[in-house]
């Protein structure tokens, strides 16, 4: 099939015990315009009613080998920090979408950066692999 | 030709005039009175005659409409009298029959329907029903149990379109009962709605198998061009007559399912049959053998269960164990 300048890819990223962490990584779109990476985040059993979920405005992605940095641009079905999501239960589940500047459309590492200095709660992923970034093409 | 609404509005009410055998030529008078009661606006003589002429150019510059005045009657007419605006010539009684048809679709499909249907539904409406007096609001006469929207149903349009088009899907989905997360290929081949609830069901990269997915769990799907994998007929017949619900037991195949029923629960299965294949074998207490020929499935075991004591299943071995383990 043609592929084209403007065209979206669907990336699953490679199997790494990052990805399984909670929220987790379920799938990458990748296309001239943005980077946008899908999670999906179960509530955990350790707080009383789910707790809570945002996501801090300086967040960035890079790709290893390089020291750009892409940062994000838009959400969905997740606040910007201050703003949080609260749980209403330990049953409650969400899927969500990070949206950032458009890293290049080929194989690479890459990590998911939150907070440079995380704790717990911050949302930072390491050798994200994304292979395999041309074949899954995504119909207009 | 740039046609402005009301103008298509003004083309629509001096067609159904033109079609209208109770009353037929119809003068420019008696036009512009009906115009001026439907659309709240007075057109002029020109106006109409604006519209005639353009309703009479050939297409797609008019609608090649073949009006004519005539002179002994003192009116307008239409020189071939099956000729519609529409291009369907329709009677009051064909008005009344898709007026009723419709409403009792939009009862029964309710909030379930897609958009596009709706939109198709509305479309209709503006094409041929728009100056008919059937369209004033009534009372429903009819009312069928219509849940509110559920959640997953703003896909319904993108699943029932590729399962139509053959088109792979990238799914995200969450299973409530293994609470985890995944992405999946789907190669759906049929929507289904069971007991209020909506299913896509089809080949799952995933799993490597035919998957059932409930919509209120689905997740930005998005359509992939890729080779769709084609599920055999024989499958998806099965999926679509063969069971009652959507998730099949494990390596469940179709077979002669049989029950032993209270005579209560008999008269239950009597007025309301589960299955086109169910055959009654009724004792002189009332109490009967059922059976139906199905492939064994989740929720036949739980409408079974909910029954209690007012129903025992006989038959086969096979699903009588796979229900004792699920209870």
């Amino acid at each position: 099939m043609k592929k084209t300048a403007t065209s979206s890819y669907v990336v699953i990223p490679g199997s790494n015990e990052q990805q399984k962490k909670n929220p987790e990584i379920l799938r990458v779109v990748l296309n001239r315009d943005f980077t946008r990476i899908d999670f999906g985040y179960a509530a955990p059993f350790i707080y009383e009613k789910g707790g809570w979920i945002r996501i801090a405005p300086y967040s960035f992605i890079v790709v290893q080998g390089s020291k750009q940095r892409y940062r994000l641009k838009d959400t969905w079905n997740i606040p910007v920090a201050p703003e949080v999501f609260k749980f209403e239960s330990i049953k409650d589940w969400k899927i969500f979408s990070l949206y950032f500047e458009p890293i290049p459309v080929r194989s690479c590492k890459i990590d998911i950066i939150e907070e440079e200095e995380p704790n717990k709660n911050d949302f930072n992923y390491y050798n994200v692999v994304l292979d395999d970034v041309n074949g899954y093409e995504i119909m207009d | 030709m740039n046609l402005s609404k009301s103008a298509v509005r003004r083309y629509r009410i001096i067609d159904g005039m033109l079609r209208n055998s109770r009353l037929k030529y119809p003068n420019m008078a008696e036009i512009i009175n009906t115009i001026n009661a439907k659309l709240d606006f007075e057109p002029s003589s020109e106006t109409i005659q604006k519209d005639i002429a353009n309703m009479r150019l050939p297409y797609p510059d008019g609608f090649d409409a073949p009006i004519n005045y005539c002179f002994r009657n003192k009116g307008y007419e239409y020189t071939d009298a099956n000729y519609s605006l529409s291009g369907i010539a329709l009677r009051q009684e064909d008005l009344e029959t898709i007026c009723e048809a419709v409403d009792l679709i939009r009862c029964i499909g309710g909030s379930r329907i897609s958009e596009q249907f709706n939109h198709a539904v509305e479309k209709l409406l503006a094409a041929t029903i728009e100056s008919s007096p059937l369209k004033k609001y009534s009372m429903p006469v009819l009312q069928t149990m219509i849940p509110p929207t559920s959640m997953g149903m703003k896909h319904f349009d993108i699943l029932y379109e590729a399962c139509k088009e053959r088109i792979t899907l990238s799914m995200l989905y969450f299973s409530n009962e293994n609470r985890n997360f995944m992405h999946t290929f789907l190669d759906a081949f049929l929507v289904k709605e069971f007991n209020n609830r909506w299913y896509v069901i089809g080949y799952s990269e995933k799993h490597q198998a035919i998957k059932t997915f409930g919509l209120d769990r689905i997740s930005e799907p998005l359509k992939i061009k890729r080779t769709y994998r084609e599920t055999s007929p024989k499958i998806i017949e099965s999926y679509l007559h063969d069971m009652y619900g959507v998730h099949p037991l494990a390596a469940a195949k179709k077979e002669t399912i049989s029950i032993y029923a209270s005579a209560q629960m008999t008269q239950d299965f009597e007025a309301y049959p589960i299955h086109v294949s169910q055959v009654i074998k009724k004792e002189s207490s009332g109490a009967a053998e059922i059976t139906f020929q199905l492939i064994p499935t989740k929720e036949l075991a739980s409408y079974f269960l909910s029954k209690g004591s007012q129903l025992k299943i006989t038959g086969p071995e096979n699903f009588i164990n796979s229900i004792q383990s699920l209870v």
